[in-house]
């Protein structure tokens, strides 16, 4: 079975690489573009099987290329990775699906698809490196290229802005990164990813703290952890939609990936605070994260916020997995560490599609303003059924996988009280209180969401004329039907992951999860249980009870249809309705600390009998992280370059004399 | 001044009828088509507790979706027309309309660009209860025939469906 998982992998690069050629070659017409579109998704499906196949079978052989110890690429596919292959898989395979109706031919989609491509190769590298520097190196590419991915539309306004963000945050978290790898490849003498795995239990608990929280950091710039996120609601507007859905989907992704490699995988666990420092600054994501995302109205920055929530719910889980596994608990760490990775492939899923289609919106009605949209519903409907769906995973509203990944969640937190420290069960249950208010507010913020742009009327002409004809829909699709197999199908998705935490934690807790084939318990069966098979079969015949009684028919009463009752308004305007900002009020009154909103409010006259014309009212949340963490440091900068700048005045005489300082100072040293 | 043991003998009659007809009960959705407000404040003391219709099994609803009576006062505005006939659309079947006060009978104002001077211009009425304002226990018994035009409707009602479904 070796064989096959590299065989599938090599496949899928293979397939990236040539790909990324067609559209270099090709794209400027739209059969080049197609051609490059299906070779990617082919990569997507041997990427999809390889996944599979390694989380079902385990370790797969090595590959090495070249023979230098620092310039050798190895590769050695992990079954830590598995789940993030499958999801880079799958969410290629539904940008290829989407692409070709996305992009119009020409220069700039050739460059788009070229980096793409290549982007995708570079995660699947870094997701089976097998040491350090290939690792590194696939990093950095992934990261250079989803940069060109941001700039697709250079010259639109705000895109340098947001994809120089990208870049400066991810350099910053890629130094942390190469000083977390430093240290471990230093204390165990080797750049091998499992040689430094076997060895790490000898370096000293300081060096691998610090190694964990640099890691922790530096990967967090790219999960988007508070603080460390704002580049996800500045980069995810400007990028084209399905480059936006690549990284929530996926690259967002690979930063868990690499607090996972980094706690699980290189340096087996650790002290019980590690897991639960991971777990408040997931708290902290989640909560703030959605506290942000309600008060956005353009479709895209509210997705972007809502990743944050999503990986911090997912931190919470990745956590809770450590402090339990630290603190002898390993059922419960196991099933926490099932959860996370079943969350990762279920938000790629979601994330992807409600991006996707919020690049269908934009591209329908011309905007991404909630405010703007509205009954989108009648003038889209396969876009409004699709995004249903995902909107309904991504609230976590049973049956589909949101909810299940939630339940699963909760379990595990709540049995904190298995934990003999009191001080530890009281923080575990805390994380779970915030991610119990987060969920709520979740459901709001997506009641939202969808409510807003799809229900009610069109509060612009140009949402009365949108047009859905031509845009795509099997992406999007496949991602729906991914989620709604993924929620009743939990079952056979967290059998597949259990194998996965098997390998990587070395507890089995098979018969714990799973006692019946359809029903899942949270490692302890005193607890409780859930199928979620039985409860989408059960939700499936409720709803069918009424419709039946329809059908079966009985006398019925002369029936009249009139219009909605409307209180007797007799020219209801769209204008009359709630809107994005309203329905977040309530949300924005009661944590108006937090977001010190600055209003503005304009009346065309004063009078005092009320007579004030039309009234402009804007308001804008501060940005606090802008403002008081990153105000500060960029500032301190500019003083430190304003002070270096004597030494650089331009004048040549000046560098000569530099030059020939430097050369008396070299001359001391090696004379000495 | 009526003496109580008339209400009493209205109230009880009242009871039995919309006992059989809705299971007690009945909802009225009053409606104003520009009335003074004296009508709706005698129409607000047959909720208070000296008449208490609520144990007659009535109650006052703000939706005319829920509505099987209307009680409508005022001389009937024209500026309210559309309002008024997208109340009566809105109330569902069987239904009966009841007009309150004098303006709606048509009493105080003559037709004119402002208004009709009378509701059944606009919308069939079932019921007239005269007063300016009218009394409580008019309104009573004006409820009281009306619930007996529901029965009339409620019953061929039933024999529509009867016949339908034989």
């Amino acid at each position: 079975m070796t064989v096959a998982i590299t065989a599938l992998c090599v496949a899928a690069a293979a397939a990236w690489l040539l790909a990324a050629a067609i559209a270099a070659v090709g794209a400027h017409r739209r059969v080049g573009l197609i051609a490059a579109c299906v070779t990617s998704a082919v990569g997507g499906g041997c990427a999809v099987a390889a996944g599979v196949e390694l989380a079902l079978h385990g370790r797969a052989a090595r590959v090495d290329l070249g023979s230098d110890l620092v310039g050798a690429a190895s590769f050695h596919p992990e079954p830590l990775a598995a789940a993030f292959i499958v999801l880079l898989g799958l969410v290629a395979v539904a940008i290829a699906l989407y692409a070709p109706r996305y992009h119009q031919p020409g220069i700039g989609t050739t460059v788009y698809l070229v980096a793409y491509n290549l982007a995708l190769l570079a995660s699947l590298a870094l997701l089976t490196a097998a040491n350090v520097v290939t690792f590194l190196v696939a990093w950095e590419s992934m990261a250079l290229l989803c940069y060109l991915l941001i700039l697709r539309y250079h010259a639109r306004q705000g895109v340098a802005g947001g994809a120089f963000l990208f870049l400066a945050l991810g350099e910053t978290g890629f130094v942390l990164i190469v000083a977390a790898f430093v240290i471990l490849a230093t204390q165990t003498g080797t750049l091998d990813l499992s040689e430094i795995a076997r060895r790490a239990h000898s370096v000293p608990t300081a060096w691998r703290t610090a190694a964990f929280l640099l890691a922790l950091t530096g990967f967090g710039f790219k999960a988007g952890i508070v603080p460390l996120h704002i580049w996800l609601p500045a980069a995810h507007p400007v990028a084209p939609a399905d480059g936006s859905g690549l990284l929530s989907g996926v690259i967002v992704k690979l930063g868990i990936y690499g607090i996972a490699l980094f706690g699980l995988e290189l340096e087996r666990g650790g002290p019980g605070w590690w897991g639960l420092v991971v777990m408040i600054v997931g708290a902290v994501s989640a909560l703030l994260g959605i506290l942000y995302a309600l008060m956005e109205r353009d479709l895209k920055r509210f997705l972007a916020f809502s990743t944050i929530e999503n990986v911090g719910v997912i931190l919470v889980a990745l956590g809770g997995s450590l402090t339990f596994g630290a603190y002898g608990q390993h059922a419960i760490g196991a099933l926490l560490l099932i959860t996370a990775l079943y969350m990762v492939v279920n938000h790629g899923c979601y994330k992807t599609l409600l991006f996707l289609e919020a690049g269908v919106i934009e591209h329908a009605a011309g905007t991404r303003d909630m405010d703007q949209l509205g009954g989108l519903i009648r003038t889209l409907p396969r876009t409004a059924v699709i995004t249903l769906i995902g909107t309904l995973g991504i609230a976590a509203l049973p049956p589909l996988n949101g909810f299940v990944s939630e339940w699963l969640v909760f379990q595990g937190l709540f049995q904190g009280f298995r934990i003999p420290s009191h001080l530890v069960g009281i923080l575990i249950v805390v994380a779970g209180a915030a991610l119990a208010l987060t969920a709520g507010l979740a459901l709001n913020a997506f009641v939202r969401a969808f409510g807003i742009p799809f229900l009610g009327m069109p509060r612009t002409a140009r949402a009365a004329h949108a047009d859905e004809r031509g845009m795509p829909i099997a992406g999007p699709a496949l991602l729906a039907a991914a989620c709604v197999f993924l929620g009743p199908g939990a079952p056979l998705a967290l059998m597949t992951l259990q194998r996965v935490s098997h390998a990587v934690t070395g507890v089995d807790i098979h018969g714990e999860l799973l006692t019946s084939k359809l029903t899942v318990l949270p490692a302890h069966a005193d607890f409780s249980s859930l199928s979620p098979t039985y409860l989408a079969a059960f939700l499936v015949a409720v709803a069918a009870v009424p419709v039946l009684i329809y059908l079966a028919g009985r006398p019925r009463a002369k029936s009249r249809t009139t219009p909605v009752w409307d209180g007797g308004i007799l020219n209801f305007k769209a204008r009359m309705q709630y809107t994005a900002t309203t329905h977040a009020n309530p949300v924005r009154v009661t944590f108006d600390a937090l977001y010190r909103p600055r209003v503005d409010l304009q009346r065309a006259s004063d009078d005092p009998a009320g007579r004030s014309g039309p009234v402009h009212y804007h308001f804008t949340v501060s940005p606090i992280f802008e403002r008081f963490l990153y105000r500060p440091v960029v500032r301190a900068v500019q003083k430190l370059a304003m002070l270096a700048r004597p030494l650089q005045a331009g004048d040549v005489n000046l560098y000569l004399l530099y030059v020939f300082i430097a050369v008396i100072v070299a001359y001391a040293i090696y004379a000495s | 001044m009526i003496g109580d043991h008339q209400l009493d003998a209205t109230a009880a009659e009242l009871r039995t009828q919309a006992l059989s007809l809705f299971g007690r009960s009945l909802h009225i959705r009053t409606v104003d088509t520009g009335s003074c407000a004296v009508c709706e404040s005698e129409i607000r003391l047959l909720a208070a507790p000296h008449y208490d219709l609520h144990r007659l099994g009535f109650f006052f609803t703000p939706a005319p979706r829920h509505a099987d009576l209307l009680l409508i006062s005022g001389p009937a505005v024209r500026a309210f027309d559309d309002a008024l006939r997208e109340v009566v659309e809105a109330t569902p079947d069987p239904k009966a309309t009841i007009a309150v006060g004098a303006c709606a009978l048509g009493g105080v104002y003559d037709e004119d660009e402002f208004v009709h001077g009378a509701i059944d211009r606009i919308v069939p009425v079932d019921v007239y209860v005269p007063g300016c304002p009218p009394s409580p226990l008019a309104l009573l018994q004006g409820l009281l025939v009306a619930v007996g035009r529901l029965q009339t409707r409620v019953e061929q009602l039933t024999l529509d469906l009867d016949r339908r479904s034989a």
